[in-house]
């Protein structure tokens, strides 16, 4: 074995020093990346549509820019981008739409956003994803994506 | 701690000539790794930069599921670079090969 003082017999020094760069390269390149990426899903673009969507125990409210308001169905068109107005009248709860990989928090007297493009056509899942009291497993509607 | 092992490490690269073309090398080589995977990391960010002027959709669903596949597999390779290091080392110095030498006693 080569102590820190001597000279190093028998060592790997390229080796070592290519397992390090290599390994701080990868965790480099994934930072970078995964913030590229935050970066660009966070913002909203400026066509999308304004959906304001109401949580309160134990059902959803959503209202299209309109006036036209709907109660435990979204209908929403294929393509599209929207952007949620999301805020709650009781408890905080959580709006999430599993297959769009959709979540934010609905809270009492704050409005948070999010935002997809509706891609493909079909009837999918919006629950809640916050614990928000007895009967917050029933508190599901159904998005209606439409060609 | 770290720092003081950083400190000797460097004491020892910078003691002989021999020691310190082997620091130039590895800098060398270091930056030939680095340099272009920084560079590679930069095209993305110019690439958003460029695009700015026509408004593309971002399709969240794909962006998203595409990126944790990316992570994972930079998690796997990582994982196989460091776990694959760990064996090495322990095979290179396991007891069989490493010659034993004798304390001498204290009185």
């Amino acid at each position: 074995m080569s102590s820190h003082t001597g000279e190093r017999k028998g060592s790997h020094y390229t080796l070592e020093w290519l397992y390090v760069a290599a390994v701080i390269a990868l965790l480099g390149w994934a930072s970078v990346d995964a913030w590229i990426v935050e970066k660009n899903i966070d913002e909203i673009p400026e066509s999308a549509i304004t959906i304001k969507v109401v949580a309160q125990q134990w059902f959803w409210t959503f209202e299209h820019p309109d006036g036209k308001k709907e109660v435990g169905e979204l209908h929403l068109k294929v393509g599209q981008a929207y952007r949620f107005e999301i805020t709650s009248k009781d408890v905080i709860h959580s709006f999430n739409v599993p297959f769009y990989l959709s979540l934010m928090d609905a809270v009492p007297g704050r409005i948070n956003k999010t935002w997809f493009v509706a891609d493909a056509p079909g009837e999918f899942l919006i629950q809640c994803r916050e614990y928000c009291g007895l009967l917050h497993y029933q508190m599901r509607a159904t998005l209606y994506v439409e060609a | 701690m770290i720092v003081i092992n950083l400190s000797r490490i460097f004491k020892y690269c910078i003691k002989s000539p021999k020691s310190r073309s082997r620091l130039s090398f590895s800098i060398k080589l270091l930056s030939l790794v680095l340099g272009p995977l920084f560079i590679g990391s930069l095209i993305p960010i110019l690439d958003s930069a460029f695009a700015q002027g026509a408004e593309d959709l971002v399709n969240r669903r794909i962006e998203i599921w595409d990126e944790f596949y990316r992570l994972m597999t930079v998690a796997m390779v990582v994982g196989v670079l460091v776990q694959g290091f760990i064996i090495y080392i322990v095979f290179k110095f396991r007891e069989k090969t490493v010659k034993q030498k004798e304390v001498p006693s204290q009185q």
